[in-house]
């Protein structure tokens, strides 16, 4: 056994080396070089989630209840997907408005109302201190089992749980409450948070680890010997392990942890508050969730291999972390363990009491103080210390109220059946929160009444029954109701059974929480400050960055509101926060709305909103807006949006119309460039038959005497070159009627063998005459197109008269293919020649594209076959394309819809081969 | 779009970690030498935090959205 003065001494220590680290985070703030900006210390500063209730109470709740620990880690998971939305919405909100807590952002939301921060602050406050003192139950609990003292000591002096408590209050105070800040960041605070997160974490993977693979050999091995004894098995499933009702219970757990990942003071003071910067969420939302699977992953073999070490519950489950590496003489380890568990817990601790004492200064204590001794205050001097005062007094105060509860209360529960009390305080503030920020409607009374309503059924159906235990209580209070009214029971108020107290008091709290937020909200009016938080709230990420508009009015002197910032921020701060708005403003004697809005909101991050509306109230001559004023200001900005968005819209649409009109442009000067190129070629082609049918009428001309064998020659040669001529100025006026889509298609169902072997009958003249071999293949069964039967021959006469000149000189090859495919059919015609180029094959249908001879001499040909093929194609809403490979010759294919045939079948394809010559 | 997507992972999450879907795992067996139940609550949780790597870190295109 260790020492108990050695454990004490390393808890000191290691308290000591927080101090340091935090120190050291502070001075470096001061430098302007911060330490904590950077996502990874974001992320696990928010780990300051996983508290001793994790370190130790999952394993023994895993112990009694297989995996019911989890939702309270899967809830949190789920909300980090939607923070992108949500907690990035709060954070922006809260640097926008320098809300600096929970309270305050409820307050301010709702008109920046005293009531509701006072209310929400005695909400979060009720459902800390439980959660802090069993904090303090497991520094003390550990404590004794490690040091193996078996009771707790009846002397306060012998006490550790007081020292470290004492320790604590003084590390609150040196790093929570060290200047008055209007942004309320605590560096140093915030790296000693994110060093313990990456103690608790391997302090407990160690534990699992040594558990796992050196007592047992492996999870395999650990879990195969549990269950091999039938009285585990039952924390196998869900059934047994959560009893009757579990799937509701995992379902509202999930939901709590939900909510508190948001709503605990803790973690509003850390993701919110603290937050550096907002980019940095981008990583925290699944580091963080990393993390608890990590530092879960071991709970259940440890809960497993405590069961199986301690059978008969002589050891609590809740301190198996420690106990089963004593029980192996590996005190080392144990000692780790102890050092991560007091790390989890100090770490909540220190963030939770700085987090409510914020609360109980800025949102309960001053507007009280304001309110009763308003003229003196105000009058006084410097109120930063006074402020200070209140805010260690706060701590102080939430720490004794702690202590006490631990040592009134606690000791008779379970750490999760605390925890979970103080998830179900916090998740109160969900509706008013959630709805304060999506929506608008929501007023100040439904938000007063549905917290009101949330706190009372909570207080009843879950704090109080546990003064039963703690025997304040008679337990027919429980069983019977309150002077035995049946449908008063606090388990099951109106009569609600099956389920269990977590989940009860839930549902019910929620239900009449949210219910009356939105009901009143519906049935009462906004007052003018309401309005304009809402709309701040709801539209933060359109509003900021634009100038706020002018929502006050008023007469106001710069002089006096320099002297109220400068008598709580301090003179160097408040003139450094005022300095660059007047610059801006330029105003120097009478202050503008804007320098009478900025030096509120510098105020509010000092002392939070309510009060530092009535304290701004208080140096300025207002006049008060109506509402209809406001609204009309409001519709204005509106407008002023909703022009701007307009104004956006129509640059984008006038970009994409001077996108579409350089396009167009180049489209035009292509085409020119084709026109001039076509141009050249008709005149080149046309002139070369010209040229001969010239030369030989001269010829005919000048030699009447001409032999007859000779003129008749020469006759025909004429009449050739003036067919071909016909040919040219044909194809150039079919191109022309195809382009300009004046052809008229005679439509009708044309079989796809017949064209062909059209084709195919008329260029048999020149594949005999270049000894070309021709081979076609297709199937037997007729197949339809909806076609022109002349266009369609006329594609494929213009493909196979490509092929002609294309092909191999020597050992000219053809083959033509028709293939049937379910809705279409398709017409390969390949070649052997030189193939096409990868470059040429996207243009080789433009218009007199011809494709240079490697000896740089146009082919033969006008270089409008292929493109009246194309179109004639397109017209038919086909497709044509080719594949080549450069030196393996071509192959033109098109498709075309096919007509479904008339009898529905279809039969196998059957070659039917033909050789030439 | 990002929004979107972590909309509908966060309904995947939540379907897959409740009932009824749960029920289907919530057996007397042993996969991998491991309770099918734990195994199906850690692989859902690791896929989660596994999409949400994908979705948060992936070489982003378009500026994030501004207006969530």
């Amino acid at each position: 056994m260790l020492q108990g003065g050695f454990i004490f001494l390393v808890a000191l220590l290691y308290i000591g080396l927080l101090f340091a680290i935090a120190t050291y985070g502070d001075r470096r703030a001061e430098q302007g070089r911060s330490i904590i900006s950077s996502p990874y210390i974001y992320a696990l500063s928010l780990a300051v989630y996983c508290t001793a209730w994790t370190f130790y109470g999952s394993v023994g709740r895993a112990a009694s209840s297989g995996v019911g620990y989890l939702p309270i880690y899967l809830g949190p998971t789920l909300t980090a997907v939607l923070w992108w939305m949500v907690l990035r919405k709060m954070i922006r909100i809260s640097k926008v408005y320098r809300i600096t807590s929970i309270a305050d952002f409820v307050a301010s939301r709702y008109g920046k109302s005293s009531g509701l921060a006072a209310l929400v602050t005695v909400i979060a406050v009720t459902g800390g201190v439980p959660y802090i003192a069993l904090q303090l139950k497991a520094i003390s609990v550990s404590f004794q089992v490690l040091s193996g003292r078996p009771t707790p000591t009846e002397s306060l002096l012998d006490d550790t749980a007081l020292y470290v408590t004492l320790a604590l209050a003084l590390f609150s105070i040196l790093f929570g409450t060290r200047h008055l800040d209007a942004t309320e960041r605590h560096e140093g605070l915030v790296a000693a948070i994110a060093f313990e997160s990456l103690v608790k974490l391997p302090a407990f993977v160690a534990v699992g680890l040594f558990v796992t693979f050196g007592l047992y050999g492996g999870p395999a091995d650990l879990f195969g010997r549990a269950l091999s004894r039938p009285e585990f098995r039952r924390l196998l499933t869900m059934e047994e392990a959560l009893g009757p009702g579990a799937y509701g219970q995992w379902f509202w757990m999930t939901l709590l942890a939900m909510l508190a990942i948001l709503f605990l003071p803790r973690q509003f003071q850390v993701a919110v508050v603290e937050n550096v910067d907002e980019r940095h969420l981008r990583k925290a939302i699944w580091l963080f969730p990393l993390y608890l699977w990590l530092i879960n992953l071991f709970v259940l073999p440890i809960a497993l291999a405590g069961l199986m070490a301690f059978p008969g519950g002589q050891v609590d489950a809740d301190m198996f972390v420690l106990a089963i590496p004593l029980a192996h003489g590996q005190e080392l380890l144990a000692l780790l363990a102890f050092i991560g568990g007091f790390s989890a817990a100090t770490s909540m601790v220190i963030v939770a009491t700085v987090a409510l004492s914020t609360m109980i200064s800025n949102d309960l204590i001053m507007p009280i103080l304001l309110r009763i001794r308003f003229l003196r205050l105000a009058q006084r001097g410097r109120l930063t210390g006074l402020l200070l005062g209140i805010r260690r007094g706060g701590i102080v105060l939430v720490l004794v109220l702690s202590y006490l509860y631990f040592h009134a209360i606690a000791h008779a529960y379970a750490l999760v059946s605390i925890g979970l009390i103080s998830f179900a305080a916090v998740a109160q503030f969900a509706p008013a929160i959630l709805g304060g920020m999506y929506w608008r409607r929501g007023t100040r009374a439904g938000a007063l009444c549905g917290l009101i309503a949330g706190f009372l059924i909570w207080g009843y159906t879950l704090p109080l029954p546990s003064l039963v235990d703690a025997g304040l209580l008679p337990v027919s209070f429980i069983e019977n109701g309150p002077w035995g009214v049946g449908w008063l029971r606090p388990y099951q108020l109106f009569g609600l059974e099956g389920f269990d107290p977590i989940s009860h008091a839930l549902f019910w709290s929620l239900l009449f929480n949210a219910g009356l937020y939105v009901g009143v909200s519906l049935f009462t009016q906004q007052r003018v400050e309401e309005l304009l938080q809402a709309r701040a709230f709801v539209d933060v990420f359109r509003l900021s960055g634009r100038p706020g508009e002018a929502t006050w009015r008023g007469t106001a002197y710069v002089s006096d509101l320099q002297q109220l910032l400068r008598r709580f921020l301090g003179k160097k701060q408040a003139d450094e926060a005022l300095r660059p708005v007047l610059a801006q403003g330029g105003g120097t004697v009478t202050a503008t709305a804007e320098v009478v809005q900025h030096a509120e909101r510098l105020l509010a991050g000092a002392i939070g909103s309510a009060s530092a509306r009535v304290l701004i109230a208080s140096v300025v001559k207002e006049e008060p807006l109506s509402l209809r004023e406001v609204m009309d200001i409001l519709d204005e900005t509106q407008q002023v949006i909703a022009y701007s968005h307009e104004l956006e819209r129509k640059s984008a649409e006038l970009e994409r119309a001077t996108r579409e009109l350089q396009a167009a442009n180049e489209r035009l000067k292509e085409l020119d460039r084709l026109k001039d190129e076509f141009i050249s070629t008709i005149t080149h082609e046309r002139r070369t038959p010209l040229t001969s049918i010239r030369a030989f009428s001269e010829i005919m001309h000048a030699n009447p005497n001409l032999p007859e064998v000779q003129r008749q020659e020469f006759l025909g040669i004429i009449i050739k070159e003036a067919e071909r001529l016909t040919r040219l100025i044909n194809q150039v006026l079919t191109l022309q009627k195809l382009e300009s889509g004046t052809v008229e298609l005679n439509l009708e169902p044309v079989r796809m063998q017949e064209v062909i072997e059209e084709a195919v009958e008329a260029i048999q003249p020149h594949v005999q005459f270049n000894e070309i071999a021709l081979t076609v293949s297709m199937p037997e069964t007729p197949c339809y197109v909806l076609g022109d039967r002349d266009q369609l021959v006329q594609v494929l006469l213009n493909l196979l008269s490509n092929a002609v000149k294309f092909c191999n000189p020597e050992d000219g090859r053809i083959a033509v293919r028709l293939l049937v495919e379910p809705d279409r059919v398709r017409v390969d015609v390949e070649d052997n020649g030189p193939g096409i180029a990868p470059e040429d094959q996207a243009t080789i249908f433009d218009k007199f594209r011809q494709v240079h001879t490697s000896t740089g001499r146009r082919p033969p040909g006008t270089g409008l076959g292929l493109a009246i093929a194309q179109r004639i194609v397109q017209h038919h809403h086909g497709r044509i394309w080719v594949e080549s490979e450069p030196g393996h010759g071509a192959t033109f294919s098109f498709t075309l819809p096919r007509l479904p045939a008339s009898d529905g079948t279809t039969q196998p394809v059957r070659d039917t081969v033909r050789l030439n010559p | 779009m990002t929004r979107a997507r972590l909309v509908a992972l966060f309904v995947l999450g939540l379907l897959l970690m409740n009932f009824p879907l749960l029920s289907l795992f919530s057996r007397e067996r042993l996969l991998l030498g491991m309770p099918v139940l734990y195994v199906h609550l850690y692989g859902v949780w690791a896929l989660v935090i596994g999409l949400l790597i994908w979705l948060m870190e992936r070489r982003r295109t378009t500026p994030p959205e501004e207006n969530p």
